[in-house]
């Protein structure tokens, strides 16, 4: 799926050389406890600093999700209608992470009460890694049942 | 208490007329439109541009540049500039552009800040509570281009950095898209639907029929009918094309003074009799507006206002509440206290929330109904309702009004009132 390819900054570096190895890795600061994800400069709680990324094991929920219809993102405008999905690591829910959602089609996705589709708010999901070029890898999750 | 209740007024206040976007003469210029809503904000209450002390402005640009994009000789020739800046006065108008051009002489303090409407009103309210200022103007001004509004800059890269590493890249499209997956997670929290939206959407829609200074009862003055609503085309599923408010071209002002200043001025003084806002939030999580996250912060905030106005939500008579996408509207019904959770979209019917109702909200049809002022007109309508000069949206016996603009967890409000209390 051609996409907006991510670039990795100083703070970011270690969650996307993890990706290209097909493993999902996020902040943790050891103050808190915590988990957190997208990955910041110092714990968004605390301040501590410099915090360590972790491996995740990959499995979560989502929280919530929309399908875009009429998206500003212009190379994502051909997939149209697609989902966007937030998950939430089974670790933390302060490692929040974005989804496609590979293998659901944006008619499957319910809102709200109508019942009839097959994905929904809590539904389980497994990371996956999409390549968007050559040894670059982005984190995808997958519906299981 | 608050100690500034009811010793801050709002006495003046002005609007540009708007346009879906700038046709690029120097008469239409944001600068020019800035000057234009200033000017009425003066003229309304009568005080001379050299009895300004203070001006505050949320300069813009609304969504980041438009570029590339030739700035026209004739509308640098029509203006004074500001130096080193080609894009003051063009895609955002700033404290000193506005100065240098309107000519105030007398200005002690002149402030930008990156906030909406509602923080900049709050900040210009302090600085007449701290006794710095007597006199300030308060400027919006709003910038709308060619093309086709956000499909530009980072949205239109083929890389994504910054922040944009973990939402364009999943073309996650900026705050429409925030606010769409809010909404599933509030439609599934409390068994609703889309459709339940429906009767909020045709009154804002309505309302906005009935105000003067929108955009569609100037320029598209035609009626939403529930089937037309419920087969709009989707943006960002559950939010469609009529949930949206329409970007355009335009300014809003505002005087500022102390109380006893605004009641030697023309118009009745709006006193300010509560306020509630705060530096934006920190936190763990604190860009994703989750539901339970943006419910906790927004009851607090309102009971921060309550409590600083002495003011409780039985005592309102109308809420102007923040609409641009319109499913901000039940979230903020329920977190103000005029319903409990989960009830705010049986709560949208006409007896309740028209202008004729209970407790109307949004009469003039918010963003929603009257275009997108981010916020200029939830404040202005405000004024206008507690002068009783709202001509046919006037809502009889307005005496308190609540204000909030601005998204989720980072928005801001004042209490305002006929009376100083
Ligand atoms: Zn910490």
């Amino acid at each position: 799926m051609e996409r907006p390819i991510p670039i990795p900054d100083d703070v970011s570096k270690p969650f996307w050389e993890a990706a290209n190895e097909r493993r999902l890795v996020a902040q943790f600061c050891v103050a808190c406890s915590e988990w957190q994800h997208p990955p910041e400069r110092a714990c968004a709680e605390c301040g501590a600093t410099p915090l360590e990324f972790r491996e995740l094991s990959g499995a979560g929920t989502i929280y919530s999700v929309h399908v875009e219809h009429d998206s500003r993102v212009v190379v994502m405008q051909q997939h149209q209608p697609y989902i966007v999905a937030t998950v939430l690591a089974n670790e933390s829910p302060y490692a929040v992470f974005l989804t496609n959602l590979p293998g659901t089609s944006a008619g499957d996705v319910a809102f709200g009460k109508d019942g009839e589709q097959s994905v929904h708010i809590g539904a389980r999901v497994a990371v996956e890694f999409e390549e968007v070029g050559a040894g670059r890898f982005v984190p995808q999750f997958r519906v299981v049942s | 208490m608050w100690e500034g209740s009811g010793k801050v007024a709002i006495a003046g206040i002005g609007h540009s007329p708007t346009y879906r976007r700038w046709d690029e003469r120097a008469e239409t210029s944001l600068g020019a439109m800035a000057m234009d809503a200033v000017q009425a904000a003066l003229d309304d209450c009568g005080l001379e541009a050299d009895e300004v002390d203070g001006v505050v402005s949320a300069p813009g640009p609304l969504s980041g540049y438009w570029g590339p994009r030739p700035v026209l000789a004739a509308v640098k020739a029509a203006f004074q500039q500001t130096p080193g800046d080609a894009e003051d006065g063009i895609s955002k108008v700033t404290a000193e552009w506005l100065a240098r051009n309107l000519g105030l002489s007398a200005l002690q303090v002149a402030d930008n800040t990156a906030g909406m409407i509602g923080s900049v009103l709050n900040h210009a309210i302090e600085l007449v509570v701290s006794g710095r200022c007597k006199a300030v103007v308060v400027l919006r001004p709003l910038n709308n281009f060619a093309g086709r509004y956000g499909h530009y800059g980072a949205n239109a890269a083929a890389e994504a950095s910054g922040t944009g590493q973990f939402t364009t890249a999943y073309g996650h499209s900026g705050f429409v898209s925030t606010m769409a997956t809010f909404f599933t997670r509030y439609l599934w929290t409390y068994g609703k639907t889309h459709a339940d939206l429906a009767d909020l959407a045709l009154i804002e829609h309505a309302n906005g029929l009935l105000c003067d200074y929108g955009y569609f009862a100037q320029h598209a003055p035609e009626e939403l009918t529930r089937e037309q609503y419920l087969a709009g085309r989707w943006i960002a599923e559950p939010i469609n094309i009529y949930d949206c408010d329409l970007p355009m071209q335009v300014a809003g002002a505002f005087v500022v003074t102390t109380a006893e200043l605004a009641r030697d001025l023309r118009q009745h003084p709006v006193y300010v009799r509560g306020i509630a806002g705060g530096p934006r939030a920190r936190g763990r999580r604190a860009s994703m507006y989750a539901l339970e996250d943006a419910q906790a912060a927004d009851t607090a905030l309102a009971n921060r206002l309550w409590q600083s106005a002495g003011i409780g939500p039985l005592e309102v008579d109308f809420a102007n509440l923040y609409d641009a996408p319109l499913v901000l509207v039940p979230h903020l019904i329920e977190t103000f206290g005029f319903c409990k959770p989960g009830e705010a979209l049986e709560f949208c019917n006409p007896e309740q929330i028209g202008v004729g109702g209970v407790l109307p909200i949004n009469p003039w049809g918010g963003n929603v109904g009257a275009g997108r002022s981010h916020g200029i007109d939830h404040i202005y309508e405000a004024v206008l309702q507690l002068r009783g000069q709202a001509g046919g949206r006037q809502i009889r016996g307005a005496s308190v009004g609540v204000v909030h603009v601005g998204p989720p967890v980072n928005g801001a409000a004042q209490l305002l009132g006929v009376d100083a209390g």
